[in-house]
């Protein structure tokens, strides 16, 4: 069912269609949220004040935008709000790599500390651009979505990505210039 | 590196997001088949997004989304009740009183002395003598000669009064007269003249007349 009719309805007070709403979207807020505080815990919490927030201004929402980009943007004020009340962003705890078997241990490893690298890379960036890249790429959303979701300009999202992946770029290199020269 | 190269790396981001429009697209596309280092350099951008990419977000599991809605449904029926826009006792009563205010300010009888009137009610009083003054406070009624002796405090014409200890049972305006005089200032300021026409105000329309025609009848 489409977002439009399902957000009809549940205007109209109707639990379920809003209930089938949290389910399409869901993952997409959760994986914000998570990407932003790296504790599931706390992913969690913002995730469902995100649909609570919905629920209570869904007689406001316009339809400029997505649903989905409406649900992130409120997710991302909140993921930004949590940032300023906790005044840091969570190191990320190198995950603990199991004892792998040896054909592959050594593989493993390298993926892991390279992932390792690219969340703490992705953590340093600025907030807005760190926003933008997870919008971008994790969340696939357009430019033109994004310049709406974060209420700056299409162009501005634009140039804010290009830095943000030439700083990554930079910070990865060792990284990225493997990983492109096994491309080749 | 060239311009044309600088151009070209400025566009790769964009480039490798899919959000150039076809024109701008083929020109990279032509430019990095001829540039091994604008190659070198895309591919370094695609391998990053592509480790981006990698970092994935541990998936919670299949019990977690199909409690997901229920918890935000119960997290939301259990909150307290957010206030409600609308009209409440106190809010009703605070309208209620302004509608009041307002239709009275609006119905009450108004009297609006323009400038023109001001200036001559001005002009009529300021020369007179204190003698004719008098004169024609004696023939108003008792009611307007008191009406007019507060009209004259209130100009600066006249002292306070000060209160009389038995009132005479049917007073005139000729028995004023013969009163203890109130002390007379012979020079009232412009300004405070002006501040204090406002009193006018309260003369109903017949009583303005009446008193213009005085005024004037004095003059002569």
């Amino acid at each position: 069912m489409e977002d439009a009719e399902l957000i009809d309805r549940a205007r109209a007070g109707e639990g379920r269609a809003f209930d089938d709403l949290i389910r399409l979207h869901q993952r997409s807020v959760y994986g914000l949220a998570m990407r932003f505080v790296r504790d599931h815990d706390e992913a969690d919490d913002i995730a469902q004040k995100t649909f609570v927030r919905a629920w209570d201004r869904l007689k406001e929402f316009e339809g400029r935008s997505s649903l989905k980009t409406w649900l992130l943007t409120i997710c991302a004020n909140l993921c930004r709000n949590h940032h300023r009340d906790r005044k840091r962003f969570v190191d990320v705890a190198p995950e603990s790599v199991e004892p792998a078997e040896e054909a592959i241990g050594a593989q493993r490893l390298e993926r892991e500390r390279r992932l390792e690298g690219v969340k703490e890379a992705v953590a340093a960036l600025p907030e807005r651009q760190r926003l933008i890249v997870e919008l971008r790429v994790y969340q696939g959303l357009a430019f033109k979505e994004i310049a709406v979701a974060l209420s700056t300009s299409e162009n501005a999202a634009k140039v804010n990505f290009h830095y943000a992946v030439k700083t990554l770029r930079a910070k990865l290199g060792d990284a990225a210039a493997s990983l492109a020269s096994g491309e080749r | 590196m060239s311009a044309t190269c600088e151009n070209i790396r400025d566009l790769l981001v964009e480039h490798l997001a899919h959000e150039l429009d076809r024109f701008r697209a083929s020109g990279v596309e032509a430019h990095l088949a001829g540039c091994a280092a604008c190659r070198a350099e895309e591919r370094e951008l695609r391998a990053t997004l592509l480790l981006l990419s990698e970092d994935a977000v541990p998936d919670p599991g299949e019990r977690y989304w199909d409690s997901f809605a229920g918890r935000v449904r119960t997290k939301i029926a259990s909150r307290p009740e957010p206030r409600r826009r609308g009209f409440t006792l106190p809010r009703f009563a605070l309208a209620a009183s302004l509608l009041l205010v307002t239709i009275v300010a609006v119905r009450a009888p108004r009297i609006t002395i323009d400038s023109e009137e001001e200036d001559s009610l001005l002009a009529s009083i300021l020369p007179l003598d204190p003698a004719a003054l008098e004169e024609s406070i004696g023939e108003l009624s008792g009611e307007e000669g008191d009406r007019f002796e507060q009209h004259l405090v209130a100009l600066g014409r006249r002292a306070t009064p000060s209160p009389t200890p038995t009132p005479a049972p049917a007073s005139t305006g000729k028995e004023k007269k013969e009163k203890a005089k109130p002390a007379f200032d012979p020079a009232p300021t412009q300004s405070r003249l002006q501040d204090d026409l406002s009193d006018l105000d309260e003369l109903s329309p017949e009583e303005l007349d009446r008193l213009l025609e005085h005024l004037d009848a004095m003059k002569t």
